[in-house]
């Protein structure tokens, strides 16, 4: 159910991409109904696809999920947090887990390659970002608004080989 | 939605147990750093609206009631749960206070529902009191083969 709504939102996202095709082409103008240019919508890739399923049960979620007066994860929480995803896909990185607040917030971890990664969407553009550094031994919580680039640097880290630190004890 | 509002209630002595129920399939993840399954610090979030807090059972008043605290706070699906100290919980600048649920559309009654606030109009709970309610937890009942933190 999310998955189709979020496929919708995904494809919607990229009207603001430059590749995109105008809808009404110049020829169109000159009475030609024949088109040279293929508009396509491309699927959706990567982690949100992955996690398409737990994202139709996070907003499915029954009130009193958490056993009090929890509520689903928001369509607002979840679109900004599969928007941020479609983003941030790195292939070379697994997809992270997702785990409800019972505010209707939605937050997403990674714990792989010694980093304890927890993205905390509060609210659209409304973003905080943990990583523990296990082998530094090393926190830093961000406030993240529009400007998401520190986060990918961490995701990007992700699948960088440690295992020198790891020997090392750095 | 707040039933009250925020206050700290004298009659929670430091020494009080203050429960947190869990839901397993939402609150367990797979810490891949560590290879277990462990809670995840999401447990410690608060509930919707400004006034809300995370919502807690008070053991104490569970028993004042002559009800066995643990049949309660696994009635009916919410097989596991961790309590705080409440003299823990306000080293972190939080507060506590009885909030009964009865009569509440979409949610179960229960009289021995509380809160624990924050004192500012935050949205979420500080890194700092996330770490010290997860280092402060201890299992109320236990979930086999899984980190408390």
């Amino acid at each position: 159910m999310l998955g189709k709504r979020l496929n919708s939102k995904h494809q919607a996202s990229t009207v603001y991409q430059d590749n995109v095709v105008p809808l009404f082409p110049p020829q169109s103008l000159s009475g030609s109904l024949l088109y040279d240019d293929q508009i396509l919508v491309p699927e959706p890739v990567g982690w949100v696809v992955q996690l398409a399923d737990r994202f139709d049960e996070l907003t499915s979620l029954r009130r009193g999920w958490d056993g009090y007066a929890g509520i689903p994860v928001s369509f607002s929480c979840a679109q900004f947090a599969a928007n941020l995803l479609d983003r941030l896909f790195d292939a070379e990185v697994g997809a992270p887990q997702l785990v409800p607040g019972s505010d209707g917030t939605i937050q997403i971890e990674w714990h792989e390659n010694n980093f304890d990664i927890e993205v905390d969407i509060l609210a659209p553009y409304h973003v905080v970002a943990f990583r523990y550094d296990l082998l530094a031994d090393q926190e830093i919580e961000i406030e993240l608004d529009t400007d998401f680039t520190a986060l990918a640097g961490w995701i990007s880290e992700l699948k960088v080989d440690r295992s020198e630190m790891n020997c090392s004890g750095v | 939605m707040a039933l009250v509002e925020p206050y700290d209630e004298k009659n929670i002595s430091r020494q009080d147990r203050i429960i947190r129920r869990i839901n397993v399939k939402e609150h367990v993840i797979w810490d891949g750093n560590r290879q277990r399954n462990r809670i995840s610090s999401k447990l410690y979030n608060k509930s919707s609206g400004l006034l809300d807090g995370m919502s807690v059972d008070i053991e104490a008043l569970i028993l004042a009631d002559g009800v066995d605290p643990v049949d309660h706070v696994t009635t009916p699906v919410f097989t596991a749960s961790v309590f705080f100290s409440a003299g823990d919980v306000r080293a972190l600048g939080l507060i506590i206070g009885y909030e009964p649920v009865a009569d509440v559309e979409g949610q179960p009654d229960n009289p021995y529902h509380g809160e624990v606030w924050l004192t500012t109009q935050r949205k979420s709970f500080t890194r700092a009191q996330k770490k010290g309610l997860a280092n402060s937890a201890n299992w109320y009942v236990e979930i086999p083969d899984v980190d408390i933190r």
